[in-house]
């Protein structure tokens, strides 16, 4: 078992960005809740998981990823997939009193939700993680090449549809 | 990154629920028997502490800049008298003269009727 300081560790070292990860990734705060928890109780059930793992945040970045498509998987019956839970998803970034602001976050959370759950997690852990695209292979357990690809697409098409949200804050001088 | 990616990237994510701390932990086993001011500053400590800290450097000016002021209080009691006087030297002044002309200022002692015992004796 696992000493309870070192899960205590864990999640305040990892929590915010596994549930960053998981709430862009499924869209959906439930089921970030619900994954999280398991992350955590196969960490408090298996604590020697992370004995010789050299980057924590990436093996639980793995970890994560592969309860949320179990979970998903499991909710295929659902009446509802995924993509479009994606469409009600609104609490992906903090609030903002800037309305330019808010109008671009809410246009990027959109656009987010509408490419693939794979592209949109390669985004995620490139642009909000800062990984490479081998630490990103690895977490998602994918090609380093395939990695690239998906990002090109998901920042290709995020790119053309938020430019005129862009320019307009580009041209406010707030870049 | 070129420019947009960066400012994608600077784009700030939503916080996790503090309460979720508690909870996950709890499900993974985690005694929730922590020190009482662990879970009452959680899940900013830091700020609580600043706030902490701000409350001590205002008490601190506020007994600095307090002891001063009873000095300056005591200093400008006798001048507050003064004034008290001065104003009630004023509303002296100030019902002489608006007293009506006709009043008598002093009442006038009228004299008795004079008595001729005096006289009569030194005559006898």
């Amino acid at each position: 078992m696992a000493a309870p300081l070192d899960l205590q560790r864990l999640y305040d070292n990892h929590a915010q960005a596994l549930f960053a990860f998981l709430l862009n990734f499924t869209r959906h705060e439930a089921d970030t809740h619900d994954v999280l928890q398991e992350v955590f109780l196969k960490l408090a059930q298996r604590p020697g998981l992370l004995d010789g793992v050299a980057e924590p945040r990436a093996f639980l970045i793995r970890l994560a990823h592969n309860q949320a498509i179990d979970l998903m998987r499991r909710r295929t019956t659902r009446q509802k997939s995924y993509e479009q839970l994606a469409a009600e998803s609104d609490t992906l970034f903090a609030s903002s009193g800037d309305p330019d602001e808010v109008a671009f976050r809410q246009g990027l959370a959109e656009v987010l939700a509408e490419l693939p759950a794979e592209q949109r997690a390669v985004v995620h852990l490139k642009l909000w993680e800062g990984m490479t695209f081998d630490a990103i292979a690895g977490a998602l357990e994918i090609p380093p090449n395939t990695a690239a690809s998906r990002y090109r697409y998901g920042i290709d098409k995020l790119r053309d549809r938020l430019r005129p949200l862009y320019e307009e804050i580009k041209n406010h001088g707030r870049v | 990154m070129d420019e947009f990616e960066q400012f994608l990237s600077k784009q700030p994510l939503h916080s996790i629920p503090p309460e979720w701390r508690r909870e996950l932990l709890v499900a993974g086993g985690v005694p929730s028997r922590q020190p009482w001011w662990r879970e009452w500053l959680w899940p900013s400590p830091v700020a609580w502490a600043a706030l902490a800290a701000v409350w001590l450097v205002i008490i601190a000016l506020n007994f600095t800049v307090r002891l001063p002021a009873h000095e300056t209080a005591k200093r400008t009691s006798p001048a507050a008298t003064d004034i008290a006087v001065a104003f009630a030297e004023h509303r002296r002044l100030l019902a002489e003269l608006t007293l009506p002309e006709t009043t008598p200022r002093h009442p006038q002692m009228k004299p008795g009727p004079r008595s001729e015992l005096i006289l009569n004796i030194q005559e006898t």
